[in-house]
Order: C-alpha cells, then structure tokens, then sequence
C-alpha cells in the first residue's frame, strides 16, 4: 500500500496531523495508531501520527498517563495496536512474517529504563547474548567486542566480570546502553535513559546518546520527561499529551509558536486537574 | 454521610451469595483461560523444539542442562533424605500392622508397591513444585517486572523457546530419574529398618523386592512422574508471566504456583490410578 495513498483516504486528526509528505527517507512511520487497554474503554493512543527521520534524535515527552511508553511499546513491536499502522524501516508491523521481523530486531536496540540486565548472568554474558542468537562468532570474537562497546560506553574492561547488581545505577544504564548497540543497529530506542540518576551521570549520558548519534551515525528514539536532557539532546520533540501529539518540532519551534499546555509542559507546570486530583 | 452507612450496612444472605457467585465465575474463568494459555504453552514449546532451529530459534543444550543442574542435581541431598526417611516411615507402620496377621515379611511387598507405585512419584512431585516449580515461577515474574522478558523480544529471542522450553525439557527428563531415584533409596530405608526390627539380611530384603517388583510397577510411577513435571512446568510458567505490578506479586504467583502444582499433582495422580485400574 502506498503511504500517500493510505494519508489521503484515511480519517486525519488535525491536531495530530505531524506527518509531513515529503520523500525523506523515513526510520518510523506512525500513522493513525489508535491502542486499548484490555477492558478499558477509553483508548491510551488516540490516532497518533509521527515520523522520526535518519540520524536524528526524537525526545518523546508528556506527563504521566500520556501514552509515552505505550507509544514506544508500540514502535518497539512489542503490542499490537487496536489500529493504525507502524512502519519501521520499511516494514508494516502488523503485516511482517517472522523472517524479516528477526532480521528487522538485529537492527534495533534497547536501553530499558530499569536496564533488564539478566541478573542471573554477568554483563559480559549479557552484551554476548544478542551476538550468540544472531552472529556466529568464537568466543575470543566476542570478547573483543564486549570490550570495545564497554569502552564505547567508557566502563572499564573488568566490569564485564561483574553482575548486574553489582553496578551503580549509572553504571548499569551504561551497561544496558552498551547491551542495545551490541549489534551496530541503525536505531536505538532509549526509555527513560537519566531517571533516578544525579545531574552529573545524567549529563554524561547525555553526551553518550549524542556520542552514538554523530559516531555510529544511529536514530534514535528517547522517551524522557527529564526537560534538561531533551532540551540537550533532541533534534525534535514531541509532545504527547492524554494519547494524542499536541505538538512536535525542535525546542525553538515549541517555544515559538506552541500553545499553553505545551510550554506548560515544557516548564514542568501540572495541569489544573493534574493539582485538583493531588489535593 | 446517608451513603457513607448505606456503604457499610451489612450485606443480606442474596447479595453475598451473588457477589460468591460473581467471584467464583470469574475464578472459574480465569482458570479456563489459564489452562489454554498453558495449553498453548506446551504447543508452542513443542514446536520450538523440533522446529525452532528453521526459524532461528534453536533450543540451546547449555540452558537445558543448566535447568537439569538446577531442578535435578542439586535437589539429590534432599530427595535421597525424605526418599530414605519415608521407606522407613512406610516400614514402620508396615510392621506394625502386618504384625497383627504375623505377616511382617510382607512388608516387603507393600513398601514395593506403594514406593515404586505411589509415593516416589508423589513425593518427588512435591519436592519439585516447592523447589523448582516456585523458584521458576518467582524467576520468570522477576523478569516479567524487571522487563527482562521485554528484553529478550526485542533482541529477537522467544521467551517461550529460551525460558519455558528448556524449563519443561528438564523437568520431564529429570522427574523420572528422580522418581527412580527415590524408589532406590525408599526401599533403602526400608531395608535398612527391616535389618533392625525383624532381623532380614539385605540380600534377603532385595531378593523379595525383585520378586514382588515388576517393570510396570516402576513404569507406573515413573510414567506418571512426566505427567507431574509438565504440570510443573506449565503451572509455573503461566503463573511467573501472570505477574504484574511489584514483587508482591511475585510473591503470590509463588505461593499460587506450589498450591497449584501440587493440587494438580494430587488430582492427576487420582486420574492415572482411575484410567490404569479399569485397563
């Protein structure tokens, strides 16, 4: 089905309508995605429309309950949608077999929030464990990669030694990050990469996400509502906002010309019912 | 403050016995769709097996063993002990009773029987869902909330085939061992408390005992032994990814997945002697 094709007829959302129709290439193409919880009525994604370009990084924001990680369950294939439809790198989600989609997930990685390092292994076990499913190499092969993605990461060679919970909070984001880029993927999704950490190893994750964007030349994808850190290092925001984009654009354009409950969401200002419901 | 008391005046007899009912539809519906979903479980596990290595989802030996170790090897000390104790136990009160006809040598028999027939099976089927079938239980909901199993998806690793089916695997090989082994050592201790009440040699113990055992004595146990690991298995596996929230929930998928287990184990053990009897 050709994209334009599907744009033109399908229902369109004007307070969503981010798409742009341009010939780009495109890494992740959102289009329409509508997702239910089981049993709840209301749905979590309302007809949300996104595109995330090549070599760029996408902060997606919003508070909580705004749909942020449900997007990004969405666009990492993990859920299906109730509707709407997800391309990643050229594949339709709801329609890959399940050869392109294990070809499709060597090319992605993911720095989970709370790490989900395999605790019963040690992070050298766990940054092999991506190489022994998908790449056939000897042991000493895949040493030498630990090692060098450990460096990448700027952890020491003994770390991949250690157990997961032997590891600093920051340490262990840096284990997980080194985990995702394991096997060079073209596209990183970050969830929640500074949570619970101080401003000092927040920052200098910070500089490892720009550092793996202009070094190994990955789009990525971080869902954060850490303000300092998207402002630092996103191309482009995107606004989420109860299940629907409010708005999306580089933190000079929202500044510019969003709308109040976008620079109160950039400001870290609550909704009034946000406050009411806290009273 | 007229709904505040209408809130807390007590139920009548017809709204308890509705709300019992509600409640037990619900259970009974939750019990449905948890056996299919164990039912798929073990399909799917089929299927791996015999046919992951055509989808890149080969069943690797290392983790079978690594869960033989774990669920057999290291549950040995503790299964010789109650193995051993409950041959004495079954002696004990053999003597006692057969005392009464003058007929203690045939306690021989009866410890045979019961052993190979009933007791090993059953007593490794317990030790098993309290050792292993809760600590699987606990390990997968750890990963459940702890996103390891989201991890495992997005690198393009089943979970089925990685987690469940070596799980299952060594638990259906190991069980019958075990069970084999418990029937040894039980007629061990019953052996060694015949030496000392009656004064029978061990030569002459094992000599009755060959007499009086048959092959499809032992096979009775031991083929039911496989019936009680795969409920195991499965019990275990549906609740650990039933878990959501925190670790409280681990705790109750725990308790959930022994008191499961072993009722299953009790049920199904009626269920073979019914059908084996009536052959």
């Amino acid at each position: 089905m050709d994209p334009t094709e599907h744009m033109a007829a399908g229902p369109r959302d004007t307070e969503n309508a981010i798409v742009t129709e341009d010939a780009e290439p495109v890494v992740i193409d959102v289009r329409d995605l509508v997702t239910h919880y089981p049993g709840n009525a209301e749905p979590t994604l309302k007809g949300v429309n996104m595109r995330i370009y090549p070599n760029e990084i996408v902060c997606i924001m919003g508070g909580s309950g705004s749909g942020k990680s449900t997007l990004l369950r969405q666009i990492m294939a993990l859920d299906r949608p109730t509707s709407g439809q997800v391309r990643i790198l050229g594949h339709d989600l709801s329609a890959i077999g399940h050869r392109d989609m294990h070809e499709l997930r060597k090319k992605i990685g993911v720095a989970f929030q709370g790490g989900a390092m395999f605790n019963s292994m040690t992070v050298g076990e766990n940054l092999k464990l991506p190489l022994r499913e998908h790449a056939k190499l000897a042991e000493e092969q895949m040493d030498i990669m630990v090692r060098m993605k450990l460096a990448f990461v700027s952890l020491d060679p003994e770390t991949a030694l250690k157990l997961p919970s032997e590891l600093s909070g920051g340490m262990l984001k840096r284990a997980a990050m080194a985990r995702a880029i394991m096997m060079d993927p073209g596209l990183l999704f970050c969830d929640e990469p500074s949570a619970g950490l101080d401003p000092a190893v927040s920052a200098a994750l910070d500089d490892l996400i720009l550092k793996l964007r202009d070094v190994m030349g990955m789009t990525i994808v971080v869902v954060t509502h850490e303000r300092a850190s998207a402002f630092k290092i996103a191309d482009r925001i995107v606004i989420l906002d109860k299940g629907k984009i409010l708005m999306s654009g580089t933190l000079d354009e929202l500044r510019a010309t969003g709308p109040k409950r976008v620079q109160d969401l950039l400001d870290g200002v609550p909704e009034e019912t946000e406050v009411a419901n806290w009273i | 403050m007229a709904e505040q008391s209408a809130n807390e005046a007590p139920i009548g007899p017809v709204e308890a016995l509705g709300r019992a009912l509600v409640g037990g539809i619900a259970s009974f519906s939750r019990g449905i769709s948890e056996l299919g979903f164990g039912a798929a479980l073990l399909v799917q596990s089929g299927y791996f097996l015999f046919f992951g290595r055509m989808r890149h989802q080969p069943v690797r030996l290392p983790s079978v063993i690594e869960q033989m170790m774990e669920i057999g090897i290291r549950a040995l000390p503790i299964a010789t002990v109650l193995s051993f104790v409950i041959g004495v136990t079954l002696a004990m009160q053999g003597i006692d009773l057969l005392k009464t006809f003058g007929a203690e040598s045939q306690v021989v028999l009866a410890v045979a029987l019961s052993i190979s027939r009933e007791f090993a099976p059953l007593i490794m089927g317990i030790l098993v869902a309290g050792r292993s079938g809760s600590a699987l239980a606990a390990r997968i909901g750890t990963m459940v909330i702890s996103q390891e199993i989201d991890a495992l998806r997005v690198m393009g690793i089943n979970p089925v085939r990685y987690l469940v089916v070596p799980a299952l695997l060594a638990m259906a090989l190991l069980m019958p061992l075990m069970t084999f082994w418990a029937d040894v050592f039980g007629m061990l201790g019953a052996a060694v408390y015949a030496r000392l009440e009656l004064g029978m040699s061990f030569q002459a113990y094992a000599d009755a005992t060959f007499t009086a055992l048959t092959v499809d004595h032992l096979m009775h146990g031991i083929g039911k032994s496989v019936i009680f690991a795969v409920w195991i298995a499965l019990v275990a596996v549906v609740n650990g990814l039933a878990v959501t929230g925190g670790a409280e929930q681990v705790g109750r998928a725990t308790t959930r997945t022994v008191v499961l287990s072993i009722a299953g184990i009790i049920v199904t053990d009626m269920l073979f002697i019914f059908v084996l009897t009536r052959g």
